[in-house]
């Protein structure tokens, strides 16, 4: 066992080396922070599609820059897919043989034309309550303070 | 206003199967039909079985899938299902009470990141519900708000429905031979634009695939299975959040006094609360009261008077 251990941290070490991969962000934006934290400073704003480089994970969350060398900041990992999402059919990746399963076309299937279909056969829908819904926003100082103000004391997870 | 799920019901022809199963009454009876096509594996031909598996398999492949901007948009017409039946109470403070208790609850799930964010709506209806459409879009009734004695109870209703999410459920309820189907129109599609046929072919499809859910959402359950494992999903989210888990039990506990047996809300689309509490039970051990902050039963208490609640 004991001879195995340098062998096993030359592994971890040869994957740290490799650690930084690509990521792309799969929900309308994104937040990138100075802190791996919900109350973290925002230091941009990451759009669907845009690919990073993932530096390195701290639980939940990503440091990722825009490129090699360039500041960068923490993204929880849920925004983000290894898969690539090419904005448009003529954009790089989207051809060129790469399968569904290694690139999702942003837009495409079940998209913004399906629905408008889909509204214009069931003239019933409400959907205007659910864009009401959608419309609602908050500032993250007012989301902190809602937690802030009630005494709780997380016990930790992505808004930690 | 028109019963609801009457409403719901008229949006698509219902599966022989599941209609059977609604029409034969009870909920565990109803929730043993999640799976249909695995449950009728004993009464196909062997062929019929191979390509069902084969289907299976490809659709446990693909369902990952879905985009979250796909889940965003099926969510969505969820939604605009539900409110189609349903009439929202949209006030301030009330609405914006709630989903600043509902979004703080996400951001400490595995999930706090969705295509459209998290957004929360009070139903102004006194049956005992709640629903979860896929993407992030929660709906609780008024009934269901009034069981809930205080901010952790209602933190406990909000952070099942939040787990449901966050686990797909919804997304699981799609049929799975519509998936793949639906599946492999969008991968063709990948390499043009969408032709009228196809848009015609997917439109059916999402049609289909919102009925499903709905179906499942509003008649006929989800599985035990997923409800337990969104209780627990719960539990774990508000530990993380701060919030005492007994949130749930007391919500629990009141549900059981006032929902009846056979009646159109939770009653019909879950387990027996009396069954789930003793889950929670084994999982909580003996747990600890629920104490809430002075500001905490202050803000509550605003709340209920901005819904009008006795």
């Amino acid at each position: 066992m004991r001879r195995l251990l340098p062998a096993v941290f030359l592994v971890f070490a040869a994957a740290a080396l490799h650690a930084a991969e690509t990521a792309y962000v799969q929900v309308r934006e994104t937040q990138i922070r100075e802190n791996p934290s919900f109350v973290g400073r925002i230091l941009a704003v990451a759009p669907y599609g845009q690919q990073l480089r993932v530096e390195r994970k701290s639980g939940a969350w990503s440091l990722v820059s825009p490129a090699a060398g360039r500041a960068g900041g923490w993204v929880h990992s849920s925004a983000l897919s290894a898969k690539k999402i090419a904005l448009s059919a003529g954009s790089p990746g989207a051809s060129g043989g790469a399968s569904s399963q290694e690139v999702a076309l942003a837009g495409k299937g079940f998209n913004a034309q399906v629905e408008a279909q889909y509204r214009a056969d069931n003239a019933a829908l409400d959907y205007a309550t659910i864009d009401r819904m959608e419309a609602l926003r908050f500032s993250p100082e007012e989301l902190a303070l809602f937690m802030t103000q009630a005494g709780l004391a997380p016990a930790g997870g992505g808004a930690k | 206003m028109t019963d609801p799920r009457k409403f719901l019901l008229r949006f698509s022809p219902v599966p022989a199967l599941i209609l059977a199963a609604v029409l034969s009454g009870s909920c565990a009876g109803v929730a043993r039909v999640g799976s249909a096509v695995a449950q009728s594996a004993g009464v196909i031909s062997a062929d019929q079985a191979a390509s069902i598996t084969r289907s299976a398999e490809a659709v446990e492949k693909s369902f990952e899938d879905i985009s979250p901007e796909q889940e965003y948009y099926i969510g969505r017409a969820v939604g605009a299902n539900l409110m189609a039946a349903y009439r929202p109470f949209d006030r301030d403070p009330a609405t914006r009470y709630l989903n600043l208790l509902g979004r703080n609850l996400a951001l400490y799930s595995d999930r706090p990141e969705t295509f459209g964010g998290w957004h929360f709506l009070i139903l102004d209806s006194d049956e005992i519900n709640a629903f979860a459409a896929p993407g992030g879009l929660i709906f609780v009734s008024r009934g269901m708000i009034s069981c809930a004695a205080g901010e952790t109870a209602l933190a406990a209703v909000l952070a099942h429905e939040i787990s449901h999410v966050q686990l797909a459920h919804g997304l699981k309820a799609i049929r799975k031979d519509r998936l793949t189907s639906a599946l492999a129109i969008i991968g063709t599609e990948a390499a043009k634009s969408l032709g009228g046929q196809e848009l015609k072919d997917l439109t059916r499809m999402f049609e289909g695939s919102i009925t499903d859910i709905t179906r499942t959402m509003v008649n006929s359950g989800y599985s035990r299975n997923l409800e337990e494992d969104a209780d627990a999903g719960a539990v774990a989210l508000l530990r993380k959040a701060g919030y005492n888990p007994e949130g749930l039990a007391a919500m629990l506990e009141e549900m059981k006094k006032r929902l009846k047996p056979g009646g159109p809300d939770f009653a019909k689309t879950h387990p027996d609360p009396a069954y789930r509490i003793g889950l929670l039970r084994k999982r909580l051990g003996p747990g600890e009261p629920i104490r809430e902050t002075p500001a905490m039963t202050t803000r509550y208490r605003d709340f209920l008077g901005a819904l009008g609640s006795r």
